[in-house]
């Protein structure tokens, strides 16, 4: 009896120090002071604006693009971290000798989150939907694909897992388009479900799972336990917009959101300073320039910029580090050539031009002597209105240029319209020098490279708006489209960078970076130079 | 029972209820108190820990604002940086000097925070300085020159603002390039703010609570703390933990005393640009208000549990009370009912569960009370049966038993009249026996005979066996079916009538009856009677299977004895049938034998009968020879030579006669290449008739050197002399040939005569010789020499020592197994004859030995049939062909002489392998004196005659 009373004692005494430690652990936790006691494993990006669509083929907005990427899977994917190609949805990928029927064998095991089965059938549907007008689940406001896809012939399968897609030349960069999310896999089942609405109602197969969108505020996704490369980490994942910036960093200072995308760059330093708060800064992988037009007159006036000589003058001239330092308010690296360091193939040429107004004074002077240069001469020179993801602020950079062009000896007139017509301009040929830039798609070189292939200098249309035309660049970019060999590539574009750098077409300006700030306890945070972020491996600890 | 009140404790009440209530007043005392305390130690942590927590929860909270405070402010200095160095006029005053710069300065100040301004000009030469605010003891000594990092950071177009320390103050400074269209650089300008006092009494202004910042380097911070008065106090050290691990990550909480007060100070760290930690920022929430709550916690808690314990001792003792008190009365209870006194009450009032307890305790004293009475008259009974019992075991005989069984029952039942009757095989009662007996007054009436009254009940008894249930009449003259049959008999009294069972069969029916005048028979009594009944069928069962038994044992005597008479006949017929048996397989292996014989037999002739047709054949050309010879020599001596010459050439021509006949006939071919050489010598040599010469010479095989030396012998003689003698050489060497052929044929049918003999070894046949195995073999081989046409006998015979055997036994198995083989290959094929030493044997015990193997490459044995080979009578040959005895011959010779004989077979490799054991005397080398030794076989005639099972084993 006695003895059983003690046990019932010592039993009520254990109980009280579980109830007793349940009470005191279950007390807020000392160590979080944020407002609110959020989910750890839930993370909040808070950024400008809401999505347009989650329906890949339908959009090409950054926002878009950054959920779509989380939701769904690519058949090709950039090497966390990277521009590298490397298996996504397709375990390998192969062309035939004639460089244009691509093989892609398909990863097996994958279900659309849905459930249906990813396979063969789901990619040629995904693909076929945008390249075939006739098409049931075709729309005439698919974007990207007319752009980029135009040059495919036909999506195939072969069997339940392979797949064979025909492009109308050969073209290396294809497998790294591949990886865009346009080409997301979208499961062909929900696209037949909701129909118009499948924007709305986003399947794929990727890390996360679509799970609400409250239109022009959150997206939620919940974490896709049976993800084929590894469930990720987080249980949650929610876009929230804010649109001030100011109040985003305050969002983020609060504890109320874990990242904060597009800091302003005058708020780089409160983050800096701020000592739970960390600055991810990436490669926007983008190039802002000022390109000179080549293309011959029949006018008859004086083309100082077909001597590569003055170009050279022109390059001396231009004072990049304060363009970066003011106009991208030091959001920026100075560039010294059309690829950002951080995309692959990337090449430092031997012709570097920097700051040296002296040396372009004297070699003007020589070019006047040689009758090509005519200090007299007022050339144009073409800028937007409006800020442009490359060029914050056109207008004061073509200041800028002008006033170094001045302090030369070049006079220059500024034109400066809305971006469609100073497109258009370009497109003519109507300028003779012009501040533009270009965002790289697909993480391949030949994205950038190709603005300086003579093939792209047809009036109207042209991308070339140096109307730059060397056959030896032409030569190289077209046989570098043609093989798979990568160290061949980059061999290749190595000596098209040389080339251009000794040609001097255009003063690549800039290559503008991206700042993300983040709370000090995510950790895992991957940005790809080419513009995405994986929240796969991010996880919120304390440490 | 008397045992279990000799162990009863002999505790007094008192002690017992004291203890009772101690316990019972612990009990509940713990139970109110273990949950009390529990739920106030959990109380406390929880309010404890809460409070504790909630402080330091709010300081961090306030620490994160004042954080945000700060750098809000210091993010707006670097903002009115930026808005001094873009507004437009800068650039121009710069370029217009000095004066227009410090009057541009003039002009702004109302825009900016109090602040040290500093403006230099592109090449970082400051240009003018401006202190905003009236206390220029607060920034003296903040100047930057124009080398220092802030002003080239400025001059490289870059804006900063930073955190930066002069000598142990911590300063804000913003930095700003000052360009102008076309972002060429024409100054900067610098904006420098100390983190003082002043600077934290604005954040504690807007955070309302006091706020503390030291630089990095500084053993005190600076803060907002004043005194009473208004009076600010001295700086506050910062703790050493603070100093050494601030800017590790988490904020640190500290309690510290400042100003005579307790204060919760969070602090975290301050870093510049380059996240280096320049500084540590605290902020210090007052720990009174959480002081105060915790003591009035623990006050309350104090007097909550005093009262507790009060409320809980109360209960407890009355609770006791009101549960020991009829607990106790019921425990005197328990002790005189423990001590036999069954007629104890216990008095207990309350509808409660003691109440019942208490009449529960009633009601089981009652019970026990009973009980004890019905034990004592089953006891009693108990005893009857057993006596009853014992005294029907006593005896055996059916007929003892019976008047044993009605005399206890009378006895026991108080009876005076007691029958038994016993069932018969069909199903009939008779009486077995009847007792009457004086029961006080009573007798039975007309002092009848107890049998006589017992016959009369025989109706009663049929009716109790047909039922099988017993039958108790209380009054026999009152039951209304039976009591006529009892009055006839007289019974007037109790009776009872049960059935004797006995393996589900009626074996009887007991009867017992009691006058009038006695206690008539109750259901116990029945009872009693029935089980008594079973016993007493028991015992008359036995007793019937006694007598069974006896004449059961009688009986089978009887048989035996004649059983032992049919058996000797049958004996002695089985003796005969052995001894036809016996000799019918004598006779089989005599046949067999007879069989071998007739091959053996047949062989020979055929083997006799070449060689005699060959002498017959050479004695009658021979005859024709002779006569051809006789006229050569008439020739020969007709012809003119000197006798000497003759007789040298007749010499001559006999040695070379024998010689040649002593050489292979040559070919035809031989012959006439022979011919022309010849021919051509004897022409050389002027021989006449050459060519006639030259074909006798070669038809005998003349090799031209022989022709040499005829040409010498003849060459100068008589013309026709070559030809005679040549003519004379080839009938020599015909005679010769003649009798090598008959000395041949008669060499081989002595070596058929010699082998027989040896194969039979009549002389020997019944003794254990030394022998040699090949030479058996060989003789065999030689005997059976006709059957192996065609077949190639290879031999790979070892180095065998001799061996003790019988030898013609032996033959008989090589023969046997070579006919085997013979018949196995079917006209051609290879026999392999091996020889080799082996031992057998098992380890230890092994054996030496010589194992012959008999190998054929014919189609093999077939695998089902492999097993039976050994048997006798087993044959697969066709009817007529074999006996099927042959390898069982084998084997029993085998056997005989302690060896082994196997068979493998395979399509192509048939082996059969006869291993024999070597013993010692017969492995020793030299001459063997034969003895018989202990291991000696029995002498094989003797065991094939009397034991013919040895050939079936």
């Amino acid at each position: 009896m006695f003895r059983r009373l003690v046990l019932a004692v010592a039993c009520a005494g254990l109980l009280g120090c579980d109830v007793a430690d349940v009470a005191l652990g279950r007390s807020a936790p000392s160590d979080d002071h944020r407002i609110g006691n959020r989910d750890p494993g839930t993370l909040v990006i808070g950024r400008a604006t809401d999505a347009i669509s989650l329906d890949p083929a339908r959009v090409t907005d950054n926002e878009s693009a950054e959920v779509s990427f989380q939701i769904y899977d690519t058949l090709v994917q950039w090497e966390p971290g990277t521009a590298t190609p490397a298996p996504g949805l397709a375990t390998s990928w192969s062309v035939d000798p004639s460089g244009v029927v691509w093989t892609f064998a398909l990863r097996r095991g994958v279900s659309f989150h849905d459930g249906t089965p990813f396979d063969a059938d789901a990619v040629v549907f995904s693909l076929e939907r945008q390249r075939d007008p006739g098409h049931p689940f075709h729309r005439p406001d698919f974007q990207y694909w007319p752009n980029i896809y135009r040059d495919v012939v036909k999506v195939e399968k072969v069997d339940a897992y392979t797949v064979q897609i025909t492009i109308d030349r050969p073209y290396a960069p294809f497998a790294a388009n591949m990886a865009m999310f346009p080409v997301s896999i979208v499961s062909p089942s929900a696209v037949a479900q909701w129909g118009d609405d499948y924007g709305e109602h986003p399947v794929g197969t990727g890390p996360f799972v679509f799970e609400r969108w409250d239109r022009g505020g959150r997206v939620v996704l919940r974490r896709n336990a049976s993800y084929w490369g590894g469930a990720p980490e987080l249980d949650r994942l929610v876009f929230e917009v804010i649109e001030d910036p100011r109040q985003r960093l305050v969002a983020l200072e609060s504890g109320a959101i874990d990242i904060a995308s597009a800091v302003l760059p005058e708020e780089l330093q409160f983050v800096d300073l701020h000592p739970g708060l960390v600055l991810h800064e990436t490669a926007a992988n983008n190039v802002a320039y000022l390109a000179m037009n080549l293309r011959p007159r029949d006018d008859g006036k004086l083309q100082p910029l077909r001597d590569v000589e003055v170009r050279h003058a022109i390059s001396y001239a231009i004072n990049k580090e304060p363009i970066v330092q003011l106009a991208f308010q030091g959001l920026a690296i100075p560039a010294d050539g059309p690829l950002p360091p951080s995309q692959w193939g990337y090449h430092k040429p031997r012709a570097l031009y920097d700051y040296d107004p002296g040396r372009a004074r004297a070699l003007l002077a020589d070019a006047a002597a040689r009758g090509v240069f005519d200090p007299a001469q007022e050339l144009t020179l073409y800028a937007p209105s409006a800020p442009r993801p490359y060029l914050p602020s056109p207008e004061r950079v073509a200041r800028a240029v002008q006033a170094n062009l001045a302090d030369v000896g070049i006079r220059t007139r500024l034109v400066i319209q809305p971006f469609a017509d100073h497109l258009k301009s370009l497109r003519n040929a109507e300028h003779d020098l012009c501040l533009l830039g270009w965002v790289g798609d697909n993480g391949d070189p030949d994205n950038f490279l190709q603005q300086l292939d003579p093939d792209n200098t047809i009036l109207g249309s042209a991308v070339n708006n140096a109307f730059y035309s060397d056959g030896e660049v032409r030569g190289l970019l077209s046989r570098a489209r043609e093989t798979d060999d990568r160290l061949e590539r980059e061999r290749l574009y190595a000596r098209v960078q040389e080339r251009i750098a000794e040609d001097a077409p255009w003063v690549p300006l800039a290559h503008s970076q991206v700042a993300l700030a983040a709370r000090d306890d995510v950790t895992g945070l991957i940005l790809n130079p080419t513009g995405q972020v994986l929240y796969r491996s991010v996880r919120r600890v304390r440490e | 029972m008397a045992d279990g009140t000799g162990r009863m404790p002999r505790t007094g009440w008192l002690g017992l209820r004291l203890r009772l209530r101690a316990k019972l007043t612990l009990v509940l005392v713990m139970a109110a108190l273990v949950p009390m305390a529990v739920v106030a130690a959990i109380a406390v942590g929880v309010v404890l820990g809460t409070l504790d927590r909630g402080l330091r929860s709010e300081t961090e909270r306030q620490l994160g604002v004042g954080l945000n405070l700060v750098l809000r402010t210091v993010e707006r200095l670097g903002d009115d940086a930026v808005r001094l160095s873009t507004t437009g006029d800068a650039s121009r005053a710069l370029s217009e000097g000095r004066v227009a710069v410090v009057e541009f300065l003039a002009r702004q100040a109302p825009q900016l925070p109090s602040s040290l301004v500093q403006i230099t000009d592109a090449a970082g030469q400051p240009v003018a300085d401006l202190v905003v605010g009236d206390d220029q003891a607060r920034f003296a000594g903040l100047a930057l020159d124009g080398s220092s990092d802030e002003v080239r950071v400025g001059q490289r177009w870059g804006r900063r603002v930073t955190f930066d320390v002069v000598g142990d103050r911590l300063v804000v400074r913003a930095v700003a390039p000052i360009v102008d269209a076309s972002l060429a650089l024409q100054g900067v300008v610098v904006l420098s703010v100390p983190l003082d006092g002043d600077f934290v009494d604005g954040i504690r202004g807007a955070l309302g609570t006091d706020v503390l910042v030291a630089a990095r380097t500084a053993p005190s911070a600076r803060s907002t703390f004043r005194d009473a008065t208004g009076a600010r106090l001295p700086d506050v050290p910062v703790p050493t933990r603070v100093a050494t691990r601030i800017g590790l990550g988490r904020p640190i909480t500290t309690t510290q005393s400042i100003g005579g007060r307790e204060y919760a100070v969070a602090w975290t760290a301050l870093v510049d640009h380059e996240g280096r930690t320049v500084g540590v920022y605290g902020v210090a929430v007052d720990r009174r208000p959480v002081s105060r709550a915790q003591r009035v916690a623990f006050r309350s808690l104090g007097v909550g549990a005093a009262l507790a314990l009060a409320f809980a001792l109360l209960l407890a003792a009355m609770l006791s009370r009101r549960l020991g008190r009829p607990i106790g009365r019921l425990h005197r209870g328990a002790v005189a009912i423990a001590r036999g006194d069954l007629d104890h009450r216990i008095e207990v009032s309350g509808g409660d569960e003691i109440g019942e307890l208490a009449e529960a305790f009633r009601h089981m004293t009652t019970a026990l009370k009973e009980n004890q009475q019905r034990l004592a008259a089953r006891m009693r009974e108990i005893v009857a049966l057993h006596d009853a019992g014992r005294a029907m075991s006593s005896v055996i005989e059916l007929g003892q038993v019976t008047r044993k069984v009605v005399d206890t029952v009378a006895r026991t039942f108080d009876g005076y009249l007691c029958a038994l009757w016993l069932a018969g095989g069909d199903g009939d009662l008779s009486l077995a026996a009847s007792r009457a007996r004086r029961t006080g007054r009573a007798t039975l009436p007309d002092g009848a005979e107890a049998g006589e009254v017992a016959s009369r009940l025989h109706a009663l008894a049929r009716e109790v066996a047909d039922t099988r249930a017993h039958l108790r009449i209380v009054r026999a003259a009152e039951d209304p079916r039976r009591g006529d049959v009892l009055r006839g008999a007289g019974i007037d009294g109790s009776v009872i009538v049960a059935p004797l069972e006995r393996k589900g069969a009626i074996a009887g029916v007991l009867v017992v009856a009691r006058p009038a005048g006695e206690r008539p028979f109750s259901e116990a009594d029945a009872n009693l009677l029935a089980t008594f009944a079973d016993q007493a069928a028991a015992a008359i069962e036995n007793a019937r299977l006694y007598a069974q038994v006896v004449g059961a044992s009688e009986e089978l005597e009887r048989k035996v004895q004649l059983r032992t008479s049919e058996l000797t006949q049958i004996n002695l017929a089985l003796g005969k049938t052995l001894a036809d048996l016996k000799e019918t397989q004598a006779q089989l292996i005599l046949s067999e034998r007879l069989a071998g014989l007739g091959l053996l037999v047949a062989g020979v002739a055929h083997e006799i009968n070449s060689p005699s047709a060959a002498v017959r054949g050479s004695v009658e050309a021979m005859g024709e020879v002779v006569l051809r010879l006789t006229r050569h020599l008439d020739a020969l001596a007709a012809l003119e030579l000197p006798e000497a010459r003759r007789a040298a050439l007749l010499a001559w021509i006999e040695a070379a006669g024998r010689g040649l006949a002593a050489q292979r006939l040559p070919t035809g071919m031989a012959v006439r290449r022979s011919q022309r050489d010849l021919r051509a010598r004897l022409e050389a040599a002027s021989i006449a008739s050459p060519l006639e010469v030259a074909r006798e010479l070669a038809e005998i095989g003349v090799t031209p050197e022989l022709a040499d030396e005829l040409i010498a012998q003849v060459g100068d003689g008589p013309a026709a002399l070559p030809l005679v003698a040549a003519g004379y050489l080839s009938e020599h060497v015909h005679l010769h040939r003649n009798v090598l052929t008959i000395h041949n044929a008669i060499g081989r049918i002595q070596r058929i005569v010699g082998a027989l003999k040896t194969y039979s070894h009549l002389d020997q046949s019944a003794a254990l010789v030394e022998s040699d195995l090949h030479e058996g073999i060989e003789t065999t081989l030689v005997i059976l020499d006709y059957v192996l046409r065609g077949i190639t006998v290879s031999r790979s015979y070892g180095e065998l020592p001799r061996v003790r055997i019988f030898v013609d036994e032996l033959n008989q198995v090589w023969t046997n197994l070579i006919q085997n083989a013979v018949q196995a290959l079917q006209g051609h094929g290879t026999i392999t004859i091996e020889t080799a030493v082996e031992a057998r044997g098992n380890g230890a015990t092994t054996q030496p030995g010589v194992v012959v193997r008999i190998i054929d490459d014919g189609p093999g044995i077939p695998p089902e049939v492999e097993g039976r080979i050994f048997e006798p009578f087993f044959t697969t040959k066709a009817k007529g062909e074999g006996t099927g005895l042959g390898l069982g011959i084998v084997r029993r010779i085998v056997d005989k002489h302690r060896g082994e004989v196997s068979c493998e077979s395979r399509p192509g490799r048939t082996c059969f392998s006869v291993w024999l054991p070597v013993t010692a005397s017969a492995a020793a080398p030299g001459p063997e004196v034969a003895a018989g030794g202990p291991e000696e076989p029995a002498a094989p005639a003797a065991a094939a005659a009397d034991d013919p099972g040895e050939v079936a084993s």
